[in-house]
């Protein structure tokens, strides 16, 4: 029986396959708990959507409120791609990769994780719960790529473990052909020299790895149109 | 026969009456100018009698590129630099784009008017995003540039980014009536800003639309001005000229040169950038192992430009 939230979220939409399935005859035991935590799940009322015809909603949209000019947003975003960080040692071997997008203080995980029995819970009540997992199947869980034990590594299918730093491996397991295409340089992004360092970026620093689907971003302002140039 | 005599000794006599003519033209012509020119700023007339930068020798090239660090400086303030690195041997510059991750954020725009120096009023972007329909393919007509949701990538929607395609073929410089720009040995398509004298013809010959003419004195915030810049790249323009986009030359001609402020800003990392010749560089992988194409390829102007889709 589960109630954890990235279920709870998916609930609604699992109603009908549910149901398919029953018809079917062939229920798993995963969706009977989808649909038992969503007998349980009284759904919010619905928030006022920001919208383009909503009125005097504007400040409520992120970015919305960032009073720089766009030349000002690039130029802060060009003198953030450092590689390394300053102070802290280039990962050696393959690439040169800055540090994994890790949330503030989170990191390393055995400061909370050493003393904690690693006993297989799926709730996130107290801890990372910003967390929603929504990447492929529903049958994913945390340690699929955490290792339960030092907490500090993740853990390929093989049970090899893998520093934080370079968890392109993982992300490799089932997504060979990007990490091909990442290595030559094709896929992702690179900063530093044309020919000489440069600097990779992780597979997590643009892809959410709990919920990899690429978010919207907001435009920078259009042009002015020719007939408005004087 | 003597009237034939006749007319050939009137034709003779007006030549010599017109070559009088014209010499007395040149002479006064040239007096004057020399007037002028002897009553004004010595650097002034050296710029005046100047030869393109191609044809500048090492030494002059110095002279020059120190006056105008020192001009620059007194406008902009120190530091400020002004070079002119030639293009290296054996190495051919070549771009790519992946159509298939770039959301249309327009981050690339704002960065190349940033790190070029693009007049922010008259606004010139070198820079074009063309918003297209998926379901219509690419199709420049239906195409818009002025696109402003909330959120980017619309649904349905996939963006094109457009910049001079620099072509190897390139009908641009072909029309200069001053050759004011010419193709660089390394690919790069550039423009004298001190030779080009703002007829257009070269914007008018380009079918990528890539050019863009400073209709009036060009207006920067003073604390945003790049002042790293190169002669043939990103130094302070005049008005009345012509200017595009040179891969960043003032970036890439360095010896440990970066990448284009474009590819360094790109969220989604859609934009390639190196060198042809060497085999390990990302531009030479992306036409090694993917299918590109180029835009307009039925004008035969052999862009080094290329678009493909990473998918």
């Amino acid at each position: 029986m589960s109630n954890h939230s990235y279920l709870r979220v998916r609930a609604r939409r699992a109603v009908p396959i549910g149901i398919m399935l029953l018809l079917f005859g062939g229920c798993s035991e995963r969706s009977d708990g989808a649909i038992a935590s969503k007998s349980r799940y009284v759904a919010p009322p619905p928030k006022p959507r920001p919208g383009p015809k909503g009125k005097g909603k504007k400040a409520s949209i992120p970015g919305a409120v960032d009073k720089r000019s766009p030349v000002q947003i690039v130029n802060a975003e060009l003198a953030a791609l450092k590689c390394p960080p300053p102070g802290v040692k280039p990962v050696r071997g393959e690439f040169t990769l800055p540090l994994p997008p890790f949330s503030k203080g989170i990191y390393p995980c055995d400061e909370c994780h050493e003393g904690m029995d690693a006993k297989p819970r799926r709730k996130l009540t107290e801890e990372h719960t910003n967390i929603k997992l929504n990447h492929g199947p529903r049958e994913r869980w945390c340690y699929d790529c955490h290792n339960r034990k030092p907490r500090n590594s993740l853990r390929l299918a093989s049970g090899a473990l893998v520093d934080f730093r370079k968890s392109y491996k993982l992300c490799g397991q089932c997504h060979g052909p990007k990490l091909r295409d990442w290595r030559l340089g094709l896929h992702g992004k690179r900063f530093g020299q044309w020919r000489g360092k440069k600097c990779n970026l992780l597979c997590a620093h643009c892809h959410d790895p709990h919920s990899p689907r690429f978010k919207g971003i907001r435009p920078l302002p259009p042009p002015t149109r020719p007939i408005h140039i004087r | 026969m003597s009237s034939k005599k006749k007319s050939e000794e009137a034709c003779e006599g007006m030549s010599s009456a017109g070559s009088d003519r014209r010499k007395f033209l040149a002479v006064s012509a040239a007096a004057a100018a020399g007037g002028v020119l002897a009553s004004c700023d010595p650097e002034w007339r050296e710029a005046f009698f100047r030869k393109r930068f191609k044809e500048l020798n090492g030494e002059e090239r110095e002279r020059i590129l120190g006056q105008m660090t020192r001009q620059s400086q007194r406008t902009f303030g120190k530091p400020f630099k002004v070079t002119g690195e030639a293009a290296e041997p054996g190495v051919s510059f070549a771009y790519g784009l992946d159509l298939s991750r770039c959301v249309g954020c327009r981050k690339c725009v704002y960065a190349c008017v940033s790190e070029n120096n693009q007049s922010r009023d008259p606004q010139i972007h070198w820079i074009r995003v063309l918003e297209m329909e998926k379901e219509k393919g690419i199709d420049l007509f239906d195409s818009t540039a002025y696109y402003n949701p909330r959120k980017v990538p619309r649904k349905d929607h996939f963006y094109m980014p457009v910049a001079c395609q620099q072509c190897r073929r390139p009908q641009c410089t072909t029309v200069c009536p001053v050759g004011a720009t010419w193709k660089e040995p390394d690919g790069i398509v550039v423009v004298d800003y001190d030779w080009c004298i703002g007829c257009r013809y070269c914007m008018v010959a380009c079918p990528y639309g890539a050019r863009h003419f400073n209709w009036g004195r060009p207006k920067i915030p003073k604390d945003e001005v790049n002042r790293s810049t190169h002669y043939l790249g990103n130094r302070p323009r005049y008005r009345g000229v012509v200017e595009k986009c040179t891969f960043c030359i003032q970036r890439v001609r360095k010896p440990n040169g970066r990448y284009p402020a474009c590819v360094e800003i790109c969220p989604v990392g859609a934009r390639k950038f190196g060198d042809l010749n060497d085999s390990k560089s990302e531009i030479r992988q992306l036409i090694t192992h993917k299918r590109v194409f180029i835009l307009k390829e039925e004008l035969n102007t052999k862009p080094r430009f290329f678009y493909f889709y990473g998918v």
